[in-house]
């Protein structure tokens, strides 16, 4: 090893959200001078607007800084940071393979929680060298000293020299800088072995095109060369590579093993640039591809429209251009008698949709409905076929269904003990497996449970969180498929059956949630000029009623000749507003409702 | 086509709580310069509208009662200077029991005021106090009195429902107190909760719609069975005696709003006055005019205020007149809301009048959205 790449040190932050990991990066890129103070748009890292909104992070992001460190030597430290939530675990994964080293935050007030738990076992997967960091030490109720023995008792390493830190007021933060630097391992790797490099991001420049974030293992990467994605086999001729800098892209002669940066090739999508690929040389390349790499697949479903249908080929257009930088992201084209055409789309979690969601909402100024999330269920047909439903509407008649099969997750649960027993009933009536419960102190255990995905992405998490007072934290991972007595629901409205509405739902479930909706349904649904009964039905079999009365006053009783003009402003909005209904049958429906159906605790 | 004129004095003594008019206590000392911008104005409109003629002069407020008969005459007498005025003009003005007696009303009517419209609102004392009016139900009958004493034979009283802590009792009898006064002409308004208003910082027990639209249908019943023809959504008369003046807003003829924040529709075209009382003065000293806003009334607009004002009436409206208006038919225009709302039952299309059915008037801005 030469004596550059000994002095390069790869690590991300692994820490639970809101537990400070934005704001230690801010200090960190601070401190090393890779930004003035003046420069940084607070959290710079997150440099998404809903990102920052939301205090997560949604994709890695990767910086150079260059640190002079107390011995006198100066170093490379490559932050890469990883997305903090759980639909995104697959990119925290890698984010880490690419990393000899992790700073772990925790929180002095709030201690280890279930996303420090599973980012710090994903981190020991990929051995790396855990840098604990105690934060908010400035708040009144910090107990460093019980966060420290947590530590060592529930992750089992040495805290006793754990810096204490506030990163929001910039206390002892070189001292994050000096144990990185002590204690995480230099890259190993050959520079003169053929090219391996794994990619653990990739973003899409409107010029350059995509372009992969790669941590260089073996070999060497510069321009001119033709490379070759293992994975996916395409090939490039690399125009530019260099190295990740806080305000940018800086274009260098070459990376070489150890170091982190970026390279540019010519590609026109996206999706030739898989997160967990490796990258080597089209000649003389490497035998086999770095491990772990997996084509991501949604977990959670939903029909996306556009609220005017107008709008389809923008929705379409806006869809396409944020696939361009979400690989994750799946769509296809659909359409629903209710809600016209549209797109089924695909989302690694509840999150993801979300944010989705709101990114066409935002930047693509678009209105839109969207239909309840649905995972996607295996259907075995009498005739042996096999297929795979997404789409409750696409559910063949029961008569054809051999047997239907659903995913089931692995989820961890930590909370106080004082919890459990509320926990275990919520996860009875999701149809929670019990698996084991382990204490990982006195006072908090960590229950895990298998449960049907689609019991959990609803409301789980809301429910959790208001049974346990906001302090039970969950984590998933996909299991398995298991076979599952499910059956669809539909709704009818005015004797009109609104496909939209329709979903997949387990048997024993299924009158209790059909109730629950019909209710639900009939405090969204405003009273229209006629009485409109809404009926949940299994087949033929009408399961529950409830009835929206008709209109009684909406009137403007005073309309004098100065009142014209405003009154008819009045009337406008009420049009306005009858634009954001969905004609269904004769029945306007808001299209708040057809998202109602999603929080029924 | 004859115009309507319309008086706004911004005056009251004192503010009712649910009231969000342009209308000011406590400003009385700007009432004198008032009626001299109130001058300036009319005469600055008069040079510019010639060949108009009014047939409806409507003093409205505020309280134009309580700035006294004197003013109000020396108006009217103004206007007939000044505009073609018909013999036979309806001349209304409103009045609030506690600020105007007999001999106020002798004043008027020799002044040439013909119709009243006195706020009497509820029967109740107590309801009466919790909306901040200054009267009682006996001063009203007194006053009441002294105006039929005084040889008004055309007065119009106004009445409130939906209020705070209202119970259908309550209105049955507020209804049966009303008609014993034999009025030739009945309003009747849903209170509605208006931003900035101190009801909209108060916490009010309001009846719920439903109870609401049965108040409403109670009065329609009522009146119905008493002789008075429910001609407007919100309005009630005996025969002969629905308001001219007010039937000029719901068919688009023309009027001229004088005063304060008063509203004009000329030719095609809505006026607005300046709404602050000295900025209007000060306006009026300028330029004679207190115009603040303009807006041209597009073809669209005007064929959708057409529909929309027109069907608030009981005879709905004439779809010859709307294609002589616009040159073009209502079918036309207006084709698939019409059908949508005749196949639902809420509009009557017959011979050459479409309108509303019984039960589509307290649930009319669901029906008329469709028509802006």
């Amino acid at each position: 090893m030469n004596e550059y790449q000994k002095n390069i040190r790869n690590f991300s932050i692994i820490a639970h959200i809101d537990h400070g990991k934005s704001t230690l990066a801010d200090r960190l890129l601070e401190l090393t001078g890779a930004l003035t103070s003046r420069e940084m748009q607070a959290q710079i890292l997150d440099n998404m607007e809903l990102e920052r909104e939301r205090g997560i992070t949604i994709k890695a992001r990767a910086v150079r800084l260059l640190y002079s460190a107390k011995d006198g030597q100066k170093y490379v430290l490559n932050l890469i940071d990883t997305p903090g939530h759980v639909d995104f675990n697959y990119e925290v994964s890698r984010s880490l393979a690419a990393c000899e080293g992790a700073i772990l935050i925790v929180d002095a007030a709030q201690g280890i929680e279930a996303q420090t738990l599973a980012n710090t076992y994903l981190a020991l997967e990929h051995d790396l060298e855990l840098v604990p960091v105690i934060n908010k030490i400035d708040l009144p109720s910090a107990q460093p000293e019980v966060v420290k023995k947590e530590i060592e008792d529930v992750i089992g390493i040495e805290a006793e020299t754990a810096p204490q830190i506030s990163a929001k007021n910039g206390i002892n933060i070189e001292a994050v800088l000096e144990k990185v630097v002590e204690t995480v391992p230099a890259p190993s790797g050959d520079e003169n072995a053929p090219l391996k490099a794994l990619i653990f991001d990739s973003y899409y420049d409107s010029y350059k095109g995509a372009i992969a974030y790669v941590r260089v293992i073996d070999g060497k990467l510069k321009p001119g060369q033709t490379i070759k994605m293992m994975a996916t086999g395409g090939t490039f001729d690399v125009v530019e590579v260099g190295y990740l800098n806080p305000m940018g892209m800086l274009p260098a002669d070459e990376i070489k093993a150890g170091e982190v940066g970026f390279v540019a090739a010519s590609i026109k999508n996206v999706r030739d640039v898989r997160v967990g690929d490796t990258i080597t040389t089209a000649s003389k390349g490497a035998s086999e591809p770095l491990p772990g790499y997996k084509e991501v697949k949604p977990m959670v479903y939903s029909g996306v429209y556009p609220a005017d249908g107008a709008r389809y080929n923008d929705l379409r257009d806006a869809l396409e251009k944020l696939q361009l930088n979400d690989a994750a992201l799946q769509f296809e084209a659909e359409n629903s008698v209710a809600l016209g055409f549209g797109f089924r789309c695909g989302f690694l979690g509840l999150l993801h949709m979300e944010i989705i969601q709101e990114r066409l909402e935002r930047e693509y100024n678009l209105d839109l409905v969207t239909t309840a999330p649905s995972v996607e269920y295996i259907v075995v047909k009498t005739d042996g076929t096999e297929m795979t439903i997404s789409n409750p509407t696409n559910l063949p008649d029961p008569q054809e269904i051999d047997y239907m099969s659903e995913p089931v997750v692995s989820a961890a649960i930590m909370t106080p003990k004082e919890f459990v027993g509320s926990i275990m009933e919520l996860c009875q009536e999701r149809r929670g497996t019990y698996i084991d419960m382990t204490y990982l102190d006195e006072n908090r255990v960590t229950l895990n449970y298998e449960l049907p995905l689609n019991e959990i992405i609803y409301d789980f998490f809301d429910a959790l969180k208001s049974r346990t007072r906001g302090y039970a934290s969950f984590d998933y991972e996909l299991k398995n498929y298991q076979k599952s007595d499910l059956i669809k629901l539909d709704i009818l409205l005015n004797g009109d059956m609104v496909d939209a509405l329709s979903f997949i739902v387990h048997k024993e479930k299924a009158y209790a949630r059909g109730r629950r909706i019909a209710e639900k349904l009939k405090e969204s649904i405003p009273r229209q000029l006629f009485e409109v009964p809404i009926q949940a039905a299994v087949g033929s079999k009408i399961i529950a009623r409830e009835t929206v009365r008709a209109m009684r006053k909406d009137v403007l009783a005073k309309c004098y000749g100065g009142d014209i003009t405003r009154k008819k402003k009045l009337l406008e909005k009420q049009k306005e507003g009858k634009k954001r209904m969905r004609q269904v049958g004769s029945v306007e429906v808001p299209q708040e409702a057809f998202m109602s159906v999603l929080k029924l605790d | 086509m004859s115009s309507g004129l319309y008086i706004h004095i911004p005056f009251c003594k004192s503010k009712c709580l649910y009231c969000d008019f342009n209308s000011f206590a406590g400003k009385d000392e700007c009432m004198a310069p008032y009626f001299c911008a109130l001058d300036r104005e009319v005469e600055a409109w008069s040079k510019r509208l010639s060949g108009k003629t009014f047939d409806t002069i409507y003093f409205g407020g505020g309280t134009p009662s309580y700035a006294g008969a004197d003013f109000l005459c020396g108006v009217i007498a103004l206007l007939k200077n000044n505009f073609d005025i018909d013999p036979n003009a309806e001349i209304t003005v409103e009045c609030n029991p506690g600020t105007i007696g007999f001999d106020g009303f002798q004043d008027l009517r020799q002044g040439g005021v013909n119709r009243l419209s006195i706020g009497l609102q509820s029967t109740d004392d107590k309801m009466l106090r919790s909306l901040g009016r200054i009267h009682t139900a006996d001063d009203f009958e007194t006053c009441f009195d002294a105006a039929r004493c005084a040889g008004f034979d055309n007065i119009s009283l106004d009445l409130m429902y939906g209020l705070p802590d209202m119970t259908m009792e309550d209105w049955g009898r507020t209804l049966e107190k009303a008609l014993s006064f034999d009025a030739e002409h009945i309003s009747v308004y849903a209170l509605k909760v208006e931003d900035g208003t101190p009801f909209s910082k108060m916490e009010l027990a309001l009846p719920n719609d439903d109870l609401t639209a049965d108040m409403y249908e109670r009065a329609v019943e009522v009146f119905r069975r008493a002789g008075y023809k429910r001609y407007e959504i919100s309005n009630f008369a005996k025969k002969g005696s629905e308001s001219r003046h007010n039937q000029k807003y719901w068919r688009l003829d023309d009027y001229l709003g004088i005063g304060a924040g008063a509203y004009s529709c000329i030719d095609g075209v809505r006026f607005s006055n300046e709404t602050d009382i000295l900025t209007y003065i000060e306006k009026t000293k300028q330029k004679g005019f207190a115009v603040c806003g303009e807006e041209v009334v597009s073809l669209d607009e005007q064929m959708s205020e057409f529909v929309f004002l027109g069907l608030r009436c009981e005879d709905g409206i004439s779809l010859s007149e709307f294609e002589k208006r616009f040159g073009r038919t209502i079918m036309d225009v207006f084709g698939a809301p019409i059908k949508k709302y005749t196949d639902y039952g809420f509009l009557v299309l017959e011979g050459d009048n479409l309108r509303f059915l019984d039960k589509s008037f307290f649930v009319s801005n669901r029906i008329l959205a469709d028509f802006v």
